[in-house]
């Protein structure tokens, strides 16, 4: 099982989160490097989401340590996180329905501070000058993703294909150092999966690293170097797809269960 | 015509109200029971920066705070700050922690307390008498007669309203506007893309509260007396009324909601006693029509009669070229 080296871009040590009776997440530790494209597998109540749902900060932590970028974040509200630079994508997309595909791209730009009822009035070339340079910065991102022609459409209107790419246009846009991305793969056609990969690709090309939960494994295999595996709330394995296949406990676990998806 | 320049000039101070009412419910998507809290708050305010100091006697028993004897532009600037300020303090509270039903009900609990507090004490601002005696503002300048004075405040509200407008207008499509739509639409994703939901809901608040004083210190102003049974918690509903008629978010269409529930719907019920014998129909039915038209919008038209508009975006792809990442350029849409 090879352990990372050098200073790595998040560590998570002890994580826990208890649902009453209910361990989702029991002590769960793992670091990613940064520039890695790292996998997270599991089976269904492993606790994957949830431990998405922590280290975002929308779910607060009952114990444990999350470091990120050399700070520890556990607790922090999700601005603060995100602020950070870590962002995530939902695993069913939440999309901003009533804002056009334009506005919901250039929410995903951090306002720097513009977003204030004083920047409305203060200093309007400024303030201009952002706005067009974001305006500039989200329609290139929507032709990436196909999503130009429909840049002034309400959000809602969009497919459930189209909604998955806005939510990867949303995080492009973002350019977290850390990428969540919690199931970008599942109920999308086979199209829209290569599209998804090449996105993958291009935010790792941005310099951002990625950690993807997904449940497609041929798809965690051709993508990931190294693949965290997660059972019962904790960490049960990490390594290549290749050395996990050998490892008995995965093999128990997941692998050789008939719950692969 | 002096009957249509009292409706002119109490609809352009009801539109006002509306415009501010629509930054909770319409830009942030929560109701506020406090806001006619915050219209009191603008109204006394007003009041007791302009008047001079309280003499009580006993022919004029009421009694109040402050009388600093300002001028009226900056006692209406006070006024508007003073409904500001109340409004982060409620706020601060309110927002902290509450979501959607529960912020309804603790501002109502809100704005209970202060009627009781304000009504009790008399010496604050004058208890159940309130306060009367002003003098109409700018007056001692224009010296002009009744009629003419009241075309005068008419034009004055109408701009007010028109200013208000226009600083609303910008603030809802400046980012701070866009991150409150984002906040309204989805809260959990606002927050993952980096939005403080407690600091812009709170900036948000404190901003309808003071456009809510603002209406406030211009109504004390019309009527030159302010009272406890001036407004109600009722109110606060037929304003949320105007602006579901009218649109949500859509300042325009707010106004004309303003106009059409609050301002012809009750004068046009006032003739309904001359068509009938029934002498007090004319309040009740235009309560029956102003709470049948806000079921009939949300069951024909729930946006209202003019919808939010979105940003259209009409930049040319021709002018993207120069923009990086222009990987893939495909005309036709997905599924």
């Amino acid at each position: 099982m090879a352990e990372p080296q050098g200073p790595a871009l998040l560590e998570v040590r002890g994580l826990c989160k208890h649902y009453g009776g209910v361990k989702a997440v029991d002590g769960c530790e793992f670091s990613v490097l940064p520039g890695e494209l790292i996998g997270l597998i599991g089976p269904n109540g492993a606790g994957k989401s949830t431990v998405i749902e922590l280290l975002s900060g929308l779910v607060k932590p009952d114990a444990g340590t999350i470091m990120f970028d050399g700070r520890e974040i556990q607790g922090e509200p999700p601005h603060k996180i995100f602020a950070s630079g870590l962002a995530r994508c939902f695993q069913l997309a939440r999309e901003w329905p009533l804002l056009s595909v334009l506005e919901n791209l250039l929410i995903a730009i951090p306002p720097d501070g513009n977003d204030t009822i004083r920047h409305a009035f203060s200093s309007p070339r400024r303030l201009r000058a952002a706005e067009k340079a974001a305006r500039e910065r989200a329609l290139s991102v929507a032709q990436q993703y196909r999503l130009y022609p429909l840049r002034n459409d309400y959000a809602y209107t969009l497919s459930g294909g189209q909604k998955r790419l806005l939510e990867f246009a949303r995080i492009a846009l973002a350019q977290p150092k850390l990428a969540l991305l919690d199931e970008p793969m599942a109920g999308v056609n086979p199209v829209l999966q290569t599209e998804i990969e090449g996105g993958i690709r291009s935010l790792l090309a941005g310099g951002s690293t990625v950690l993807l939960v997904e449940h497609s494994l041929g798809f965690v295999e051709s993508l990931c170097d190294r693949v965290i595996v997660m059972v019962a709330g904790r960490v049960a394995a990490s390594g290549s797809m290749a050395e996990l296949r050998e490892n008995t406990v995965v093999q128990d676990a997941y692998l050789g269960g008939t719950s692969v998806a | 015509m002096a009957y249509f320049v009292t409706v002119g000039t109490i609809g352009a101070i009801t539109a006002i109200l509306c415009l501010g009412v629509n930054i909770s419910w319409g830009w942030v998507g929560q109701i506020d029971l406090a806001y006619y809290g915050y219209v009191a708050i603008g109204a006394y305010g007003a009041m007791v920066l302009e008047l001079p100091k309280a003499h009580p006697t006993a022919a004029t028993p009421s009694s109040y705070v402050l009388g600093l004897h300002w001028p009226f532009i900056p006692s209406l600037v006070g006024a508007t700050a003073f409904g500001g300020a109340a409004a982060l303090i409620v706020g601060a509270i309110a927002l902290r922690r509450l979501r959607g039903d529960y912020i309804a009900i603790i501002t109502a609990c809100f704005a209970l307390m202060l009627t009781s507090v304000l009504s009790q004490d008399d010496k604050l601002v004058g208890g159940y008498i309130g306060i009367y005696g002003l003098k109409e503002p700018l007056n001692s300048v224009l010296k002009l007669g009744p009629t003419g004075y009241s075309y005068f405040y008419l034009g004055l509200c109408l701009f007010a309203l028109l200013l208000v407008y226009l600083v609303l207008e910008r603030i809802y499509r400046s980012p701070f506007g866009r991150s409150l739509r984002a906040v309204r639409e989805n809260e959990l994703a606002a927050a993952a893309f980096g939005r403080n939901l407690y600091s812009l809901r709170l900036r948000a608040y404190a901003l309808g509260g003071a456009v809510g004083a603002f209406g406030g210190a211009l109504f004390a102003n019309y009527l030159l007396a302010w009272n406890p049974y001036a407004w109600s918690i009722l109110e606060v509903v037929l304003l949320i009324a105007g602006v579901m008629v009218g649109g949500r978010a859509n300042s325009r269409g707010v106004i004309m909601g303003s106009v059409i529930v609050l301002s012809i719907l009750p004068e046009v019920t006032r003739l309904f006693p001359l068509l009938t014998s029934n002498s007090t129909i004319g309040p009740s039915a235009a309560s029956i029509l102003g709470a049948g038209s806000i079921i009939i919008m949300l069951r024909f038209r729930p946006g209202g009669i003019l919808k939010e508009r979105r940003a259209i975006d009409r930049t040319e792809k021709a002018s993207l070229h120069q923009a990086p990442m222009t990987l893939t350029v495909a005309e036709s849409s997905d599924g």
